[in-house]
């Protein structure tokens, strides 16, 4: 089963990446600011308190040292506390179930358009659609995505005053203190959904339509296809099963690449909309200098998009051949 | 000597000649070719692409707007007037009625904020920042990008691989995060810290301009006239720069287009978020975050930066597309 | 032995077509082109990849079509087979046993394509789907025109595969494109070609992109193939070696027209073109003497965009007068079934003389 081996393969490189980026991610955060900082400000604190936090924190040792210490924790699961006393782990896992459901969706939603309309666009070459498509994405590559998702608020807020009802929520992540049944629940949450996924959608759809258009002309121009053609198979046939199955390859790559775009554009977004997602986690931890809080935050993106790029890579090895 | 005379003779001969050797993928299509510099033959293409030509036009008009419209414009971006929380004055329901005379009144074309600063000239100031910040960034991270991709290209082995996996470093965290992290800590507090900006986001955007140059030098080095270089001597350093170096100058320059609009993108939302441009400066970034939070009562702090960026990333990106077109049109080739 | 291809469904292509209204005639000539125009509407200008070119072919004949690049014989070929892309402007007439091939729908032309006529492509390395397996895209091309199972196209492919000569085909059906080497990859292709028994081969280049070690065996292939279906071959290429082995006719094309036709004797011994005489002294033969020179053909082809209203050939042309450059010459009768476009038809045996001394047999 050379799928299997190809898999572990890609597993085992996978680690030194993640070990590599873990020590990178600690000396940034190390030196994010002086987490003393509070401390010095106010003449009164005594010396001893001083001195006994900076042993707390173990700023007397060097980095590796205090990089081992972290590493150690980390990997069983002991994420530290943050600044304000709670759980690291227990508050991002929170936090990252709320914007996970945004990207998630966003993500799907992207490929699913993105695909068809750059297909339809590379095998009706300048159609309308073509143009078009061409032209709203140089459009919504242009946009700021925090721009677009304040636009989409004052254009949800103004709907849901003509509709004199609230469809589109435009603040959280969902209405606190929900009771009520789960079906009454998922509409309410997916009432938060609508407006930050079609931003994240928008946006995305700009770049993924584009390159799977590219992606496809260049297929549909190519050697095999014509051979394809050549040997009388019928038109349909050669759509689907040579052009389309050969242009949905490199784009299996391109999502896996962008998803830590979708992370920078859904930090953008929660801001907008008030979601107390990654995004507060991350903006809370750098201005309050909290190392621990940014060390989690910074790993827990590493792992998924680490881990989503191997899905991809096996997914790839499985579509291509020539790969494994 | 005269090894080398006769072997070239006959190399152009063959190459003329009929006993031809086409290239496996494709011949060329051969024209009776009238000699036009590079940069001609660009320039010309260039120009016949409207669209581009007239959004390069847009792009000098905002750039000139950004960097000289601060002292141009009579209010200062400061300056408290006593017109508090004023729509733009053009608009034709100013007074709450229709009046199409409305128009022709400019004093504050995009009206004012809270504490009658008038917007347009915030406008000014933040896109002179914001454009300063990614005009650096796209030239150092070109500068790093070309370095680093050549460098790989051209000696390959464990040189090529360390940098490729560098750049897959690079990609597994989100910009935004990384870029605040680090950010932070020099721009709060400081005027200079949009220096910082752009340095840090260079740093992080030279990837995709390394992949590129990478990409090409590979490709290149298989080719004779490499071997033929280094055979009458030349060194590396002469290779690269005279020899491999022009054929990257295309693909170079369309992406440090982009990335000037990726930059102000990125820098947007990293103000917006509070970890970019700190205040008392300001940037676009910033005046759509104050204004999306003014956005109900006072919409036009929130429409016109955003405005502003769109018009700088849209006549950016279409001037980059066209500059594509121009050094490789692609299409037009025609197999004989 | 392969198991012979009656064995396979009857011709229900034809069946097909005939319900359509779309009937062979008997007793016309295989492929019979008549004034084939090919232009392309560019940025910068309109290129005339092809400017009117007529030939017809028979059973069992190989017709090779000799040019340099920009000549426009691939081209050609394309248009006859409908794999032009939508900007391509085609007019003339394609004509296969009478019936006519440009502007029929596509549903029509993919049941001949494959079928009846089929194509052998250049570049072997990028001309097989590289995702899918070498028996499977073959028993594609069979069941594509007959009713089979699976399993008999996929025993076919294999019969194929040993026809062409690759080893072991039993095992190498299940292999994957990138793992044959360029010679197996294109006898791959060839195999394809020949699958359906199609009445016409056109092979475009088809050994160019090999190594030369290769490309013998290659062509050998191609010739076992096709003369166990008694098809007939189109034959596109540069290299005159090739054309002298196995052309039975021979149609030299220049800046998109026909400037020379005959049969393989006429053009090696008797051309009456200065262009074909550049071809043949730029050739390397046994014969020629140890310290003989190559003398090529010098200058460059005319631009497709701007064609001079004369001869194209007139800037390199030895023999060129003032009255070459005031019109293009047409095809005039030199010989039983010997065409040449020439003005000065009659100074060529000389120029032949000159450069060729007395023309040896072709090694």
């Amino acid at each position: 089963m050379d799928v299997a081996r190809f898999v572990l393969r890609r597993l085992l490189v996978s680690v030194p990446v993640l070990i590599v980026a873990s020590f990178i991610v600690f000396v940034i955060a190390a030196n994010m600011g002086n987490p003393l900082a509070n401390l010095l400000i106010n003449p009164k604190t005594p010396k001893s308190t001083i001195l006994a936090q900076r042993a707390r924190l173990h700023l007397n040792d060097s980095v590796f040292q205090r990089y081992g210490i972290w590493i150690s924790h980390f990997v069983r699961g002991d994420f530290g506390t943050t600044n304000g006393g709670s759980q690291v782990r227990s508050d991002l896992f929170q936090a990252l179930g709320v914007t996970m459901r945004m990207i998630a969706l966003a993500a799907l939603l992207s490929v699913i358009i993105g695909v068809l309309l750059g297909v339809v666009s590379a095998v009706r070459q300048y159609s309308f659609v073509d143009y078009s498509t061409t032209a709203i994405g140089f459009l919504f590559y242009s946009i700021p995505v925090v721009w677009l998702a304040g636009l989409l608020k004052i254009a949800g807020i103004k709907v849901n005053q003509l509709l004199h009802h609230t469809y589109f929520f435009t603040l959280g992540d969902q209405t606190p203190g929900l009771t009520g049944g789960f079906f009454s629940n998922m509409g309410n949450i997916l009432g938060h959904l609508y407006l930050p996924v079609i931003t994240l959608t928008l946006i995305q759809i700009a770049s993924w339509s584009r390159y799977q258009r590219a992606s496809m002309l260049d297929v549909l121009n190519s050697d095999y296809v014509r051979l394809a053609r050549a040997k009388g198979i019928s038109p349909t046939r050669v759509l689907f099963r040579h052009s389309l199955r050969n242009a949905l390859i490199p784009t299996v790559t391109i999502v896996a690449i962008d998803l830590a775009a979708f992370f920078s554009g859904a930090v953008g977004t929660e801001t907008v909309f008030g979601w107390r997602g990654m995004g507060l986690e991350l903006v809370n931890a750098v201005k309050q200098v909290d190392v621990n809080l940014l060390l989690g935050w910074l790993m827990i993106t590493a792992v998924i998009v680490i881990l989503f790029n191997l899905l991809a890579d096996i997914i790839y090895g499985v579509l291509d051949p020539r790969i494994r | 000597m005269a090894d080398l005379e006769a072997a070239r003779t006959s190399a152009a001969a063959a190459g003329e000649g009929m006993a031809m050797a086409t290239a496996p993928g494709g011949p060329e299509r051969e024209f009776t070719v009238v000699a036009r510099t590079q940069r001609r033959i660009v320039l010309t293409r260039f120009l016949h692409h409207r669209l581009a030509v007239v959004s390069l036009v847009v792009l000098l008009l905002l750039f000139f707007m950004a960097f000289a419209g601060g002292h141009i414009w009579h209010y200062s971006y400061k300056q408290e007037t006593n017109d508090n929380s004023v729509r733009p004055t053009w608009w034709p329901y100013f007074n709450g009625s229709f009046h199409w005379g409305q128009l022709t009144h400019w004093k504050h074309p995009m009206g004012t904020n809270e504490l009658g600063v008038d917007t347009f000239a915030q406008v000014l100031r933040g896109a002179q920042k914001s454009c300063l910040i990614a005009v650096m960034t796209a030239g150092l991270s070109t500068v790093i990008g070309t370095v680093l991709g050549a460098v790989a290209g051209y000696y390959r082995g464990w040189v090529d691989a360390l940098i490729m996996r560098i750049t897959d470093l690079f990609l597994v965290f989100p910009l935004v995060a990384i870029a605040g992290a680090i950010a932070y800590k020099f721009t709060v507090g400081s005027s200079r810290g949009w220096i910082a900006i752009a340095i840090i986001l260079a740093v992080l955007l030279w990837t995709s301009i390394c992949r590129i140059v990478r990409g090409v030098f590979l490709s290149l080095r298989e080719k004779e006239f490499v071997d033929a270089a280094r055979a009458l001597g030349a060194s590396d350093g002469r290779i690269i720069f005279r020899h491999l170096m022009p054929s990257v100058v295309g693909p170079v320059i369309v992406n440090a287009t982009l990335t000037v609009s990726l930059a102000i993108l990125t820098e947007t939302l990293l103000s917006f978020i509070g970890l970019g441009v700190q205040q008392p400066d300001t940037s676009l970034g910033l005046l759509i975050s104050l204004g999306d939070q003014a956005s109900q009562t006072r919409p036009w702090l929130f429409y016109f930066p955003g405005i502003f960026i769109i018009l700088i990333c849209l006549s950016v990106n279409f001037v980059g597309d066209g500059l594509r077109d121009a050094f490789d049109p692609g299409q037009n080739r025609v197999r004989a | 032995m392969a198991p012979e291809p009656e064995q396979l469904a009857t011709p229900e292509a034809q069946v097909d077509l005939e319900a359509e209204g779309i009937s062979a005639q008997d007793g016309a000539p295989l492929l019979e082109v008549t004034d084939l125009t090919v232009d392309f509407p560019t940025d910068d200008g309109v290129v005339h990849a092809v400017r009117g070119v007529s030939f017809q072919l028979v059973e069992g004949e190989v017709l090779a079509i000799v040019g340099e690049s920009g000549s426009g014989k691939s081209v050609t070929s394309l248009a006859i087979m409908g794999l032009l892309g939508k900007s391509a402007r085609i007019s003339g007439s394609v004509k296969y046993r009478g019936v006519e091939l440009l502007g029929m729908k596509p549903r029509h032309l993919a049941k001949i394509r494959g079928r009846q006529l089929s194509m052998v492509f250049q570049d072997p390395m990028t001309s097989l789907n590289p995702v899918y397996r070498v028996g499977w895209q073959l028993a594609e091309a069979i069941r594509a025109h007959h009713k089979v199972s699976k399993k008999a196209a996929m025993e076919r492919s294999v019969e194929l595969l040993r026809m062409v000569g690759i080893p072991n085909p039993e095992d190498r059906v299940r292999s994957y494109p990138h793992e044959f080497s360029g010679g197996m990859r294109q006898r791959t292709v060839i195999a394809i070609a020949v699958a359906n028994n199609p009445d016409v081969i056109i092979a475009d280049e088809p050994t160019t992109a090999l190594d030369v070690t290769v490309q013998a065996q290659v062509l050998e292939s191609m010739e076992e193939a096709r003369r166990r279906s008694g098809a007939g071959m189109v034959l596109i290429t540069h290299d005159l070696g090739v054309v002298a082995g196995t052309a039975d006719k021979v149609l030299v094309m220049y800046a998109g027209r026909p400037v020379e036709f005959g049969s393989v004797d006429d053009i090696f011994y008797r051309p009456r073109m200065p262009y074909t005489v550049g071809l043949l002294g730029a050739m390397p033969r046994l014969a020629t003497e140890a310290s003989g020179k190559l003398v090529p053909v010098p200058g460059s082809p005319p631009s497709l965009i701007n064609l001079p209203p004369g001869c194209p050939f007139s800037s390199r042309c030895p023999l060129a007068e003032p009255a070459c450059d005031e019109a293009e010459p047409d095809l005039t009768q030199v010989g039983a079934g010997h065409r040449a476009a020439c003005r000065r038809i009659d100074a060529v045996p000389a120029l032949v003389k000159e450069r060729l001394g007395n023309v040896e047999t072709v090694a």
